[in-house]
């Protein structure tokens, strides 16, 4: 069973509609045992139904969903052995918050002493000692919050799903959440499975991040490949800020494209993907990837802009610059402000060729216009190849 | 898709054909038995008889209007009781109660004792030359007599309106008015629909009010059952009886689509302890004083039934008595039938009801409306035709129950079906589906999740749906009289032969015994049940 | 009530019947071994002027339909087991109209061995239904025949008149004082006095309001009854839906005056209230039927039944209860009620009236505007 080559969890082609809605399309995903894998996309993405199709609470219209290698397609909700943290919590109000965490141990016929044993364990584990005889409703939104993830996490499943649960904490809370729960994961070897619409939260939480849109997954990765190696520009957009550059390949030299983005020529790695001159490419830069100067006449002709600044906000451990470069407006983060002051006037920016990203998909999804069907490789190819 | 579901849950579909093969031999068959009853002559006659043309207008008018004045009154109730910090609170629960228990003529004759033309009340206390026979007189009894079925249904919803959405209304700026119109209302509006149905249904089958009160306004179910016992003419029932269903299932149609799609999930898992906000004082009491106002007419007018128990005789010579006793001491076998018969039909109620919400309001199984439809046609039937159509459907293979103690049992059940349904319904309502979807997530199937997150949940639906129907089945003579059998007999045809004999003081003894043997019986059950809650916690 | 504990031995014979009452419903079904042992008392069933039964009845019970008062059922049920050792279950149902619906509703697999109480007119459709059985006592030919069924079907055992209930407290404090006198026919209802304070029933929906009615179009011809009816509406508070509702609204003294039968006003006169039953001339009757049921199980015994109301014995204990004229000539009338032969009665035409009612009725719900 607990074959490590094997993927813990596996999502076949599955599809769902609610009517005449499409919630999934065509959805592939492997989720390595283990790992920590969100699914993060703007909210009606079809993440929460993917979500709800692994619970079992709904069945997928078309395709498959394994765990460990088991067809799950026709076994009820209660035979999944997958808690769930629900983003409204789903206490039950009648029941205190022993109860509530004690009641999947009650449902596996556990037997007292155990059950006393671990319901403790839990309560220690999420500081909610001396609350055991309250109900729901005499608890705080925190401590309601950890009462949820108590009793999910008191069965002892090897998997642990996750349903924006951290989305009614404020922000502070949250970040010292997040650790709490990567450190416990990790700890436990548990394979968690996380819905968010917050990039932060996924990149900062996960092993690999799937970013959906409407009802489809438009990419899969790890954190670090979907920010700085968007497959598209939904995903280099939604995962973080992005400049976004449409160009006509010049030439292509041992890896090195040449693209010419209006009046501007730069140079950037084809990271293995063939094109030829006169091709379409859309490049992506990150805002801190750009340097930032005065105006100082340079040498170098390629990668370089001349700008105006016409706009800047200063957010303390950095400056983000708005900057007119002709027709094109560039988002440029200055890492560390100390060293420069806030700037004004004409600036030069600048770039590494390495740290400009050519998207991959754009070209193709040219190419496929009109397929309604985009098959994504799933993580596991991706990570052995 | 319904078929795949069910393919994949077996237990869900024997459930389902169960539930099913009851529904359609227990309420379907009668109904289908008693309509078919006449030809189509018969039916005819109801577009010709002038008369009847009246008492079908008049019938849809009363319920128009009580329905509309039961649904206010109960809402008041409600909204008094939950919301409000005021005392006596557990005296007007009471009263929401008691007139449940109106057995067959007597309470009328206590309304006209107080209120009629030489009425103890309205002549000789306030002077008032009052005629409380016709509509008027009848609005004001059917209004009284029908608010609790309302009160039940709304005041379950209400309790679970959280009110932390008021509170959110109010921070964004909504005056208190705007919030109980905007948010509040809105919030109740499932269970004034259901109140409002269960009321209109009752209103519009209810014979035993207007044959005194009603005067010269005549009402179908009236009508019909006069043609049945009158003139034993049963084509001409059946059709009066079947008349009634159009506005029965009209009303059920319309309540349907108002509640509509919309969601009322209040209780999601996700706990506030907000309290309600504080209303004006001067709208407090002078709710309070409203509801102070009717609980004493109603205990005005059962108290002349205690009374008039232990008076030599009623409604005359009011000089103390024991006498009355007597009758209660020989009809012990019949009171003992009332509770039995009452007590199991109602617990059978209740468990059916809960079933069918359930089926209908979580689970897509095809048939979802079917089922709505069929948990709530006996409230659309008159008692009298209920009862009928089982004295013809159960008297002879394959279900031959006449005489015995089950049939009378099985009539009861679905006469109080549709009152618990609606209750369990609204209640269900209520309760976001994520509940249920974590008790499964944890490996809870259906039936524990039943058992242990949505009857828990569902409780004070489900005590107050069981109260409902015990009372009023405990006093119930429509749906019976076709049924009981010398064995079988019960304590409302002991009441009603006396009344008929004008022995209304043995009547009053006999009926005000029933009464307090229903209520210390509640009462008991209510105490063990905090009694185990306590041993439990 | 409390007239009847007065009596020794029949508050002895009540408390018997109601202990015996008790013991068959509490054991329900098992209650046949109480009633087997009391029947060897009753072996000597040879009763005078009842003929014996053709054949000697093989089982010792009797499933009874009645509408009539259940006290009284009780005492009948207890003198006919005394008489002939059959043993009555006895099941009460508030109206003939009830009954009749019960038969009615069980004739695939009939419950009941014989229909009694109730006016005779509940009999004849179900003697056209084909669900009683034919049978002719032999007692009938002592018998007037107007009570006998022609066709054999049902058989008259008593009689009840209409009368007025009036309250005497209120009528001598209000109308005698204004020199009204108390009625003694239908006319002086006309008396402007009982405006408003007279009740009676109404003919759409009660059998005793439509006989009212029959009656004045007998008594006074079609066109006189007619105007009659309509004067008579001008005092009418209302028309109940029951006959009987209006002796209790007039008893608690809400009216003046009703129409009812008279033995119902007696009996609530008795429980004590200002009430007097008042038998007008060219009142209307109804005649008291019983039936065999056709199909239920113990027909002899139902047979024997109908021989034994018809004794002169059996007549005299239910006018004493029931405060009815039995048919028999030879039973004295019921206490506080002329005798027979000195009420007027109407020449009422059975057949005529059922044939007119539809019209009848039609007419008088136009007329009077009730709704």
């Amino acid at each position: 069973m607990n074959n490590a080559a094997q993927p813990h969890i596996r999502i076949d082609d599955v599809t769902k509609s609610f009517g005449a809605f499409s919630a999934l399309r065509s959805v592939t995903l492997d989720v390595p045992r283990g790992s920590f894998t969100t699914l993060l996309g703007p909210s009606g993405c079809g993440k929460t139904t993917l979500l709800r199709l692994l619970a079992g609470f709904d069945e997928p219209d078309s395709g498959s969903i394994r765990i460990d290698g088991a067809e799950m397609n026709g076994v009820p909700a209660f035979r999944r052995k997958t808690p769930l943290v629900f983003q409204d919590y789903a206490l039950f109000p009648h029941m205190t918050v022993q109860e509530n965490i004690a009641y999947g141990l009650k449902l596996q016929k556990a037997r007292k002493a155990e059950t006393a044993a671990r319901v403790g364990e839990m309560m220690d584990l999420f500081g909610l000692q001396g609350l055991e005889k309250r109900l729901p409703k005499q608890l705080s939104g925190g401590q309601q919050q950890r009462v949820a993830f108590a009793r999910a996490l008191v069965t002892g499943r090897d998997i642990l799903l996750m349903d924006e649960p951290l989305s009614n904490l404020d922000a502070k809370m949250r970040v010292e959440v997040r650790r709490e729960l990567r450190e416990l994961q990790r700890r436990a070897g548990i394979t968690a499975v996380f819905v968010t619409h917050d990039q932060d939260e996924a990149l900062s939480l996960s092993d690999y991040v799937a970013v959906f849109e409407k009802g489809r997954i438009r990419q899969a990765g790890t954190p670090w490949e979907v920010y700085y190696e968007p497959a598209n520009a939904f995903v280099a957009d939604f995962v973080g800020t992005a400049n976004l550059l449409a160009g006509i390949v010049e030439d292509v030299r041992d890896g090195v494209l040449l693209v010419r983005c209006r009046d501007v020529l730069l140079r950037a790695s084809s990271a293995g993907r063939t094109f030829r001159p006169g091709d379409r490419a859309t490049l992506m830069i990150r805002p801190e990837c750009l340097r930032i100067g005065a105006d100082e006449g340079d040498a170098e002709p390629e990668n370089r802009w001349m700008g105006a600044i016409s706009g800047s906000s200063f957010l303390g451990r950095q400056v983000r610059y708005e900057v007119q470069c002709g027709e094109t407006t560039l988002i440029v983060d200055d890492a560390d402000p100390s060293v420069t002051g806030v700037l004004d006037g004409t600036v030069r920016l600048s770039c590494a060729a390495d740290k400009i990203h050519v998207l991959s998909d754009e070209a193709d999804s040219e190419r496929k216009e009109g397929e309604t069907h985009e098959r994504i490789r799933p993580l596991s190819e991706r990570r052995l190849g | 898709m319904a078929i795949k579901k069910l393919k994949r849950e077996p237990v869900l579909f024997l459930v389902l054909a169960a539930v099913l093969a009851t529904a359609c031999v227990f309420v379907l068959w009668p109904v289908v038995k008693v309509v078919s009853y006449p030809g189509a002559a018969d039916y005819l006659q109801l577009l010709t008889n002038e008369r009847w043309m009246r008492a079908g207008l008049n019938s849809l008018f009363m319920t128009v209007l009580s329905t509309a004045s039961c649904t206010a009154l109960a809402f008041l109730f409600a909204y008094s009781i939950v919301r409000l910090d005021i005392p006596l609170k557990g005296f007007f629960r009471f009263i929401t109660l008691l007139p449940v228990v109106s057995p067959p003529f007597i309470v009328a004759l206590s309304y006209i004792l107080l209120f009629g033309r030489q009425g103890l009340v309205s002549k000789h206390l306030l002077h008032l030359n009052l005629d409380i026979y016709g509509w008027q007189g009848l609005w004001l009894v059917q209004t009284i007599t029908f608010f609790p079925y309302a009160f039940t249904v709304i005041h379950g919803v209400m309790q679970a309106a959280a009110a932390h959405l008021e509170h959110a209304a109010h921070n964004l700026g909504a005056s208190r008015w705007q919030a109980f119109r905007h948010v509040f209302l809105p919030l109740c509006r499932p269970g004034i629909a259901g109140g409002a149905l269960i009321a209109a249904m009752n209103v519009l089958a209810d014979f035993g009010n207007p044959m005194i009160i009603a005067g010269n306004f005549a009402l179908l179910p009236t009508e019909a059952y006069m043609q049945m016992s009158g003139w034993f003419d049963l084509s001409a029932a059946s059709v009066l009886s079947t008349a009634l269903l159009v506005p029965a299932l009209v009303l059920f149609l319309v309540n349907r689509l108002w509640v509509g799609k919309r969601s009322y999930v209040t209780v999601t898992g996700k706990e506030s302890s907000l309290k309600a906000y504080p209303a004006p004082p001067a709208l407090k009491w002078s709710l309070f004083a409203c509801c102070l106002f009717v609980s004493l007419f109603v205990l005005a007018v059962y108290g002349v039934l205690v009374y008039g128990a232990f008076a030599r005789t009623w409604g005359y010579d009011w000089s103390l008595t024991l006498q009355n006793m007597k009758y209660v001491t020989a009809k012990g076998s019949e009171l003992w039938n009332s509770i039995r018969f009452a007590a199991v039909s109602s617990l059978g109620a209740v468990a059916l009801a809960m079933l069918l919400a359930y089926l209908v309001q979580r689970k897509q199984v095809g048939i979802n409306r079917l089922l709505d439809v069929l948990a709530i046609l006996p409230g659309a039937v008159p008692g009298v035709f209920l009862g009928l159509g089982f004295a013809m459907a159960f008297n002879g293979p394959p279900f031959e129950l006449a005489g015995t103690s089950a049939i009378m049992v099985l009539a009861l059940l679905f006469w109080n079906l549709p009152t618990c349904y609606s209750a369990c319904l609204a209640g269900l309502q209520q309760i976001g589906r994520s509940l249920e979807e974590a008790s499964l997530n944890l490996g809870g199937g259906t039936l524990r999740t039943l058992r242990s997150v949505l009857l828990p949940l569902l409780r004070g639906p489900i005590l107050s749906g069981f109260t409902l129907s015990f009372l009023r089945s405990v006093t119930c003579l429509s749906v019976i009289i076709f049924l009981y059998s010398s064995s079988t007999s019960v304590g409302t045809i002991s009441i009603l032969s006396l009344v008929q004999s004008g022995v209304w003081g043995g009547a009053s003894a006999l009926t005000v015994t029933l009464i307090l043997i229903a209520f210390a019986l509640l009462a008991a059950s209510r105490l063990i049940l905090f009694a185990y809650d306590r041993r439990k916690s | 009530m409390e007239w009847r504990w007065g009596k020794t031995r029949k508050g002895m014979i009540l408390a018997t019947a109601l202990a015996a009452t008790l013991t068959v419903t509490a054991c329900g079904q098992n209650g046949g071994s109480a009633g087997e042992a009391n029947s060897g008392s009753g072996s000597a069933q040879a009763e005078a002027g009842a003929e014996p039964s053709p054949s000697a009845p093989a089982s010792k019970k009797l499933v009874v339909y009645s509408a009539l008062n259940e006290d009284d059922v009780i005492q009948l049920k207890d003198q006919f087991k005394k008489d002939t050792g059959i043993e009555i279950e006895s099941l009460n149902l508030g109206s003939a109209g009830e009954a009749s619906t019960r038969v009615q509703a069980e004739k695939d697999a009939p419950k009941a061995d014989i229909l009694v109480g109730g006016s005779v007119e509940f009999y004849q459709p179900l003697a056209e239904q084909g669900l009683l059985e034919k049978y002719t006592s032999a007692n009938a030919s002592q018998i007037d025949a107007k009570f006998n069924d022609p066709n054999g079907y049902w058989q008259g055992w008593y009689m009840g008149v209409l009368g007025i209930v009036l309250n005497t407290e209120r009528f001598e404090k209000e109308l005698a004082p204004k020199g009204v006198q108390e009625p003694k026919t239908w006319d002086d209802l006309l008396d402007e006095s009982y405006k408003r304070q007279f009740i009676t029933s109404n003919p759409a929906t009660a059998g005793g309001g439509y006989i009212f009615v029959a009656d004045q179009l007998f008594r006074l011809g079609e066109q006189q009854g007619w105007e009659y009816l309509e004067k008579l509406n001008g005092n009418v508070h209302h028309y109940t839906q029951k006959a009987g509702d209006g002796i209790n609204l007039t008893a608690t003294g809400e009216f003046i005056a009703g129409m009812s039968w008279a033995h119902d006003i007696v009996k609530t006169m008795k429980q004590g209230y200002p009430i007097k039953a008042i038998v007008p001339e060219q009142t209307a009757f109804e005649i008291g039927g019983v039936g065999i049921v056709k199909g239920g199980a113990n027909v002899d015994n139902a047979k024997a039944f109908v021989d034994w109301l018809l004794t002169k014995e059996a007549g005299e204990l239910n006018t004493k209860l029931s405060n009815r004229y039995s048919v028999r000539a030879d039973v004295a009338p019921p206490e506080g009620m002329p005798k027979i032969e000195e009420i007027s009665l109407v020449e009422y035409d059975r057949e005529k009236a059922a044939a007119m009612k539809e019209e009848v009725v039609k007419r008088f719900v136009g007329m009077t505007g009730t709704n």
